[in-house]
Formats: C-alpha cells, sequence, structure tokens
C-alpha cells in the first residue's frame, strides 16, 4: 500500500519543489497583466478556438448557400447590364450611321446649294431586278418634274460625278440609265489636255468605262490620273460634270485613235443619293 | 389547282421581283443578285402545268419590265417560255429535294439566257447585250444554290401538289 509519509520522507524535496513552482507559477499567472495570457484567455482560446472551428463550418455551409444566391443574383445583373451594353451599342451604332448620313446629307444639301445647275435631289431606292439590263430607281418622278433624258449627278469626295440619264419616268419614280451600261455614250474630253472623244460603258458596275477617238497625237499629253468631263457637245449632258481619271492608254500602230480606260469618279455600288439636273431654262 | 393558289403563286412572284430590285441589292455579288423569281415559275409551272405556268411567267416578267431599262415585254417573253417548258414537264420527273430542283434552274437559266440572246439578235441588234458572260455565270451559281431551299419552303407551303389533275 502507498505510504504518503514515507514518500514524502523518500522524495520529499523534489514533491515540495513541483508543488512550489506549481503554486507560484498560478500565482504570477493571476496577478500579472503583461503576460501571455491568463488561465481564462488560455481556457477560452482552447473553448474558443473549437467553437471558431464549429462556427466556421457553420459559416462555411451558410455562405456556400449565400454564395449561390448572390451568383445567381450577379447572374441576372450581368445579364441586365449586358442588355444595357447592347442597347448602348445599339445606340452607338445609330448614332454613327445618322452621323454618317447627316454627313453625306450635308455635302448633298452644300452641292445643292452650290451647283450650277437646277437640280433636283433624289434618292436611289432600288436597281434593275434582272441582271441583263442596267438600270438605277430613284425615288422621284414626274410629279417633281423629272423629264426623259436629263442629266443624273453624284456628289463624291467633293466632286460632281456623271451618273446617267433619265431613261423612264413613272409618276413618282424614275429609272436612270447609267453611264457604265453598254448603251450609254457621253461624249467627253480630258481636262488638262483638253482633247475629245467618245466614253461608252461596258455593262457590269464594278468596271472601267472606254474613252475611243482620241487623236494620237495627244498621246505625249495624256497623264495617268487625268480627269476626263463632259464636253457638253452632246447637249445631253452639259459642259464640265467629271466622269473619271485616267487609268490606261492604249494606241495601237495600225489604229488612227488613243483608247483610254476611265475609272468613273462616281462609285456605283454605293450610291445613295443623286441629282438630277434640269436643262438651261427649265 | 385553284384559282387563289394561282393568285399566291402570282403575288409571291411579284413580290420576289420586288426583292430583286431593292433588298437583294444589298447581297449582290459583283452586281449580280439572283433571280428568285424565276425560281418561283419553274416550281409553280412544274406543278400546275404549261397554260398556268405560261400566263405565270408572262405576268411575272411583264411586272419586271416595268421596273427594269429593257423594253416593255422582253422578260414577259422570256418568262412565257420558261413557264410553258416546265409546265410541260409536269408529272414526267420525280422532284426530289437537291438534284432535280438545281438541274432544273440550272436549265430554265440557260433558256432564259438563250432566249435574251435571241431577243437581243432579233429585235435589239444594235444594244451589245452581253450574253453567257461573267454575270450568267455569277447568277447561274446564286439560283443553283438558292433553288433546293426554295423549293423545300414553297413544298412546305403545300399549296401546290405535283399529282394536280387540273393542270394542261
Amino acid at each position: 500500500m502507498f505510504d504518503f509519509f514515507s514518500f514524502l520522507r523518500k522524495h520529499g524535496e523534489i514533491t515540495l519543489l513541483i508543488l512550489l513552482i506549481l503554486i507560484s507559477s498560478i500565482s504570477i499567472g493571476i496577478n500579472t497583466d503583461g503576460g501571455l495570457m491568463t488561465p481564462k484567455e488560455a481556457g477560452f482560446t482552447v473553448i474558443s478556438t473549437l467553437q471558431r472551428g464549429v462556427n466556421g463550418i457553420g459559416s462555411f455551409f451558410s455562405n456556400t448557400v449565400n454564395s449561390i444566391n448572390e451568383l445567381s443574383e450577379l447572374r441576372d445583373a450581368y445579364r441586365q447590364l449586358q442588355e444595357k451594353v447592347s442597347e448602348y451599342q445599339e445606340i452607338e451604332r445609330n448614332i454613327e450611321e445618322l452621323t454618317n448620313e447627316n454627313k453625306a446629307l450635308r455635302e448633298q444639301l452644300g452641292f445643292s446649294r452650290t451647283s450650277p445647275y437646277r437640280n433636283i435631289p433624289a434618292e436611289v431606292i432600288g436597281k434593275d431586278p434582272g441582271n441583263t439590263f442596267n438600270s438605277i430607281v430613284i425615288n422621284k418622278g414626274k410629279n417633281e418634274g423629272i423629264e426623259r433624258g436629263m442629266p443624273v449627278v453624284a456628289l463624291q469626295d467633293g466632286y460632281h460625278g456623271l451618273v446617267g440619264k433619265i431613261a423612264e419616268v413613272g409618276m413618282f419614280t424614275s429609272i436612270v440609265l447609267p453611264i457604265y451600261d453598254e448603251s450609254a455614250y457621253v461624249s467627253a474630253r480630258l481636262q488638262e489636255s483638253r482633247y475629245e472623244g467618245l466614253i461608252t460603258g461596258s455593262g457590269y458596275s464594278d468596271s472601267i468605262l472606254t474613252m475611243d477617238y482620241i487623236k494620237k497625237i495627244a498621246r505625249e499629253y495624256i497623264k495617268y490620273g487625268d480627269f476626263v468631263i463632259t464636253s457638253g457637245m452632246n447637249s445631253i449632258f452639259p459642259k464640265g460634270i467629271y466622269v473619271g481619271r485616267v487609268t490606261a492608254i492604249e494606241g495601237k500602230e495600225w489604229d488612227t485613235s488613243l483608247q483610254l480606260e476611265i475609272e468613273p469618279i462616281v462609285e456605283f455600288t454605293t450610291l445613295e443619293y443623286v441629282f438630277v439636273l434640269q436643262r438651261s431654262g427649265e | 389547282m385553284r384559282r387563289n393558289n394561282f393568285l399566291f403563286g402570282l403575288i409571291i412572284t411579284v413580290l420576289f421581283v420586288v426583292i430583286q430590285s431593292t433588298l437583294l441589292q444589298k447581297i449582290s455579288v459583283y452586281g449580280v443578285v439572283p433571280d428568285i423569281a424565276l425560281i418561283m415559275i419553274v416550281f409553280i409551272s412544274n406543278s400546275c402545268g404549261a397554260m398556268k405556268g405560261q400566263m405565270l411567267g408572262f405576268i411575272a416578267g411583264l411586272i419586271q419590265d416595268f421596273l427594269s431599262a429593257g423594253p416593255l415585254g422582253f422578260n414577259a417573253l422570256v418568262r412565257t417560255v420558261v413557264g410553258f417548258f416546265f409546265g410541260r414537264m409536269k408529272g414526267k420527273l420525280f422532284l426530289d429535294s437537291i438534284l432535280l430542283p438545281v438541274l432544273f434552274i440550272i436549265v430554265a437559266s440557260l433558256i432564259k439566257e438563250a432566249m435574251t440572246a435571241l431577243i437581243g439578235l432579233i429585235f435589239m441588234a444594235e444594244s451589245n447585250l452581253i450574253v453567257f458572260g461573267r454575270d450568267f455565270l455569277i447568277e447561274l451559281g446564286m439560283n443553283a444554290f438558292l433553288a433546293p431551299f426554295c423549293f423545300a419552303l414553297l413544298k412546305l407551303l403545300k399549296i401546290y401538289r405535283y399529282n394536280d389533275k387540273d393542270g394542261y
């Protein structure tokens, strides 16, 4: 049987030492604030860590659920914002379109006011439904004073270029025969050298025109990029309207005249607005 | 084919002519547009017979002439012949989904171009009409590509039946 007093007697010094150390430590802990932590704090630390762990697990689940909800809300908000961005992009596109249209119309208006010819502005509303014939339909007709044979011009890059002439007139619309049609002929001259010739179309809206019957002696006076204008000789087209620029010069040895390739001033594939010129006195 | 079906076909064909001259111009290739009105004429003629086919071709062609720079009657003549030809073909061939529509439209386009050349030669000798050129090839390709879709769409409407007995 364990004999406490014999144990004390045998290990009394060590036992007392441990006891004193223990008491001293507790006492120090109770009476000081500068220590690492009080026993309460130590206990609190241990328990609260556990508490925190439990709470953390709870929070994890609760946050996950909340995150899912938030994600759903964010997705809705994102969708709404995307729709708004699309709306703004649409508005921006419209503004750009309106700005371009405004610019084009200002140019047209400027031409309409400053042109030496009396003119009727019109908009291109269609083209020939087939591919055999070339025609452009405009939204002005007999009601606006348009007559068959009237010249049609368009403003592009600051130049008033020749489009063609009125071929058919309806009450509210007209058909324009463009200069690129193979049956179209334009009496023209080179703006610089003043040599005359006859322009014919190729039948294709995207291809060049041909200018024939230019005297061969004109070869040294003609340069690439020279402007070709209407000569006014034919009386259908007024004098001085731009037709195109010289892109190639051909002169066969046995031929008495030159043949020029002319790039039209007017870009027919993007043509939107035109002016029908009234003959003098009308 | 009942009369209202003919009227429906005519309205659609005229609508196609107008679309060709306006909306399709925006997606043209080198200024060339597909001839969807021709596809319509071929389909209706082949399902309704020569009489109604050529009538439809004539009226649709006449309306196209009003919008065109060509002489009045030019398209009416071309399309009358096309309508008649494909009307006569009624019931003679089984119309599948792809091959025959493509073949029909190629033949129709060739007839149209040959007729254009002939009319140009007889009536418009000085006009230098360009036939069987670049534009024709582009149009032929576009027509052949669109034919199966147009035929399928028209078949879906179930207005025209291939066993109609009232054709001529």
